[in-house]
């Protein structure tokens, strides 16, 4: 990318810390110089959020009107916030779709507040699905933490659904995925490692098939389609190989374990296989300490980083 | 021995070589004349004594590594996996387990082997371990418990596809391997009241039932079984937050439900210095957790740094069943 990426902040649920590190992070000069941040909220949310921090908002504001602030009590999120995280985070995605911005990273929400406003909500990356008009099947989450890259081809369903659900089409799809994500954050080439389903990759069938018979073919369609995949690698050894951009598991703790435990300085959840490039920040909306100024913005600064590919070494 | 077409060789030269004076005596049950062509080879300075009992260990191993002489050469090369040595394979493990039950060695450490090259030779167990666990009579395959020097893991499952895992995965069988690994964190590690974690299978360990009944159903029935003989006993916890720096230092040892689930964390933390130790045999056996990397073999190459702690980890347990039964586990 030549010209600074445009990134959309989506200020997420309007009675939480949100909009405080919206703000922090827009008005962060580090953050300024490898991107340029747009806040997609509700200007007087922000007004009121600013003025506790003693600043002056930054310019680039999407105002949506969606919340009314004479109603709006921080650390008290209810039904009205649950509409404007929608709206927020809406209007993000369909900047990012008609290209008007580059990526987008949405801050906090709160679920129940969504629900209580009658709206079927399960997480932040099935939304973007509905909005862009993806199969929500076709919508995976790569973790991104400061040393690893790591796409997941199953997430948050039990050990044997998962084994259910993976087969050739799931692994290629999330490869797809992650290789689009990877060149939009500025991976020219990248090289993709993927696990196996059984341990050392069932070891030459000694320890089960499904490696062979599945992800191996998968592995090679991808290859056959361009992306550059290779395994299956026993998981366990696999991240010891760090020549590789990314990396690709079945199961969530195949993925999980590993980015909390090197580098753990923060991970961001990017949701991948839709037409844009879209991430959460890897914590909550924190009532209990909305509103009083010490909302810590390192998470969204962090995921800001990885999604502009500010993160990702030139060459 | 372990596989001679292997680094086990080559291992166990840089390991006398460079870390004899720090470690117990030991001695290689293999063929000393293929071990002095791989020292010319590979340029690894290591005199080779040939010794004919175990004791005389005692009095040449800090001049010259001891070997004992297997019944027949051995011809493999290194990385060379077409010759067949696999009687002497066998052989060098059973005499180590002959001598680790007699008492004439206070444990044994096992190189590296290579299953499938075995099994024409004879060999029907699953693997190392299981025919440990066979020789020694015992009517389960022996307990694998990885320690490093940041983590111990335990794995329910081990060598199965993860679909025979979740199968295998009974509540009797969590039971069974709680049970044994506490018993040797006391008398292996002298624990005297070890605090022991244990994962769920599933992502979050199910949430709660959302993702998957094995945590309510098998996995929390079997803690509530071994928390009430008075052990120190927490889960099921979620896989992905248990291993970090704070939640580490709360347990002794994690108890996982398979492989990768505790694999991945011990060779992230500590990949060089893990060490394999089979729990619940009536001898000592330890092993380096790496395999038998016939892409680098003759090379000198490898890392002998697994193997070195294996060596002396098996004197530390040695030493510490020693004190906890006077009377002697070892025969």
């Amino acid at each position: 990318m030549t010209a600074k990426p445009r990134i959309a902040i989506a200020i997420g649920d309007p009675a939480g810390i949100g909009p405080e590190i919206a703000l922090k992070a827009a008005l962060n000069r580090g953050v300024r110089e490898f991107c340029e941040p747009i806040i997609v909220g509700d200007t007087e949310v922000l007004a009121r959020y600013a003025h506790t921090l003693r600043k002056t908002p930054p310019e680039n504001i999407v105002d949506l009107g969606a919340m009314n602030v004479n109603f709006l009590t921080p650390g008290e999120s209810d039904a009205a916030c649950g509409r404007a995280i929608l709206e927020y985070a809406g209007r993000a995605i369909d900047m990012a779709t008609s290209g008007e911005v580059d990526a987008v990273v949405a801050c906090p929400q709160t679920q129940s507040s969504i629900k209580s406003a009658g709206i079927e909500f399960d997480g932040y990356p099935s939304y973007v699905a509905k909005r862009t008009g993806t199969d929500p099947d076709d919508v995976f989450m790569m973790l991104v933490s400061d040393r690893l890259r790591i796409a997941h081809v199953t997430l948050h369903v039990g050990v044997r659904k998962a084994l259910d659900m993976i087969d050739h089409e799931r692994i290629v799809r999330t490869l797809k995925a992650a290789d689009v994500a990877l060149k939009r954050i500025g991976i020219a080439s990248p090289r993709i490692a993927v696990s196996g389903i059984d341990p050392h990759a069932g070891e030459g069938g000694l320890f089960g098939s499904d490696d062979i018979e599945i992800v191996a073919p998968a592995i090679a369609e991808a290859r056959n389609a361009g992306i550059d995949a290779s395994g299956p690698f026993g998981a366990d050894t696999m991240y010891l190989d760090e020549s590789f951009d990314a990396y690709t598991v079945m199961f969530h703790d195949q993925g999980h374990i590993p980015a909390k435990l090197i580098g753990f300085t923060g991970t961001a959840a990017f949701a991948i296989g839709t037409p844009i490039l879209f991430s959460s920040v890897a914590h909550g909306s924190a009532l209990d300490i909305a509103g009083k100024g010490k909302a810590d913005p390192s998470a969204l600064i962090w995921t800001l980083k990885q999604i502009s590919g500010a993160a990702v070494s030139p060459g | 021995m372990g596989d001679p077409a292997g680094i086990g060789g080559e291992i166990s030269m840089m390991t006398w070589r460079d870390h004899r004076t720090a470690l117990p005596p030991f001695y290689l049950l293999d063929d000393p004349d293929r071990l002095a062509r791989l020292a010319a080879k590979t340029g690894i300075t290591c005199p080779i004594v040939e010794i004919t009992t175990p004791d005389e260990a005692l009095s040449v191993a800090r001049n010259a590594l001891p070997v004992l002489r297997l019944s027949a050469p051995v011809h493999a090369l290194p990385g060379d996996d077409s010759t067949a040595d696999g009687r002497m394979v066998i052989e060098a493990i059973d005499r180590a387990i002959d001598a680790s039950m007699d008492g004439s060695a206070a444990g044994m450490a096992t190189n590296p082997i290579q299953k499938s090259r075995l099994y024409e030779a004879g060999f029907t167990a699953p693997g190392h371990t299981e025919y440990l666990g066979q020789r020694a009579g015992l009517e389960h395959p022996p307990i694998m418990l990885l320690a490093g020097p940041n983590l111990k893991v335990v794995p329910v499952t081990i060598h199965l596809s993860l679909k025979d895992a979740v199968i295998a995965l009974t509540r009797d069988e969590i039971v069974r391997t709680l049970k044994t690994t506490i018993a040797a964190l006391k008398s292996d590690f002298g624990i005297d009241t070890p605090r022991i974690a244990v994962s769920g299978l599933n992502p979050h360990a199910g949430e709660s039932g959302h993702m998957g009944r094995e945590e309510i159903d098998i996995i929390a029935p079997a803690i509530a079984e071994v928390a009430d003989t008075g052990a120190d006993i927490r889960g099921p916890l979620a896989g992905d937050t248990m291993f970090h720096p704070a939640a580490r230092a709360t347990y002794d040892v994690a108890v996982c439900m398979y492989h990768d689930q505790a694999l991945i964390p011990m060779k992230t933390l500590d990949f060089d210095n893990g060490v394999n130790v089979s729990v619940g045999l009536p001898f000592v056996r330890t092993s380096p957790d790496h395999g038998t990397a016939y892409n680098i073999a003759g090379t000198a190459s490898a890392n002998p740094t697994s193997l070195v702690s294996a060596i002396r980890m098996a004197g530390e347990i040695a030493n510490c069943r020693a004190q906890t039964q006077p009377d002697g586990a070892l025969g």
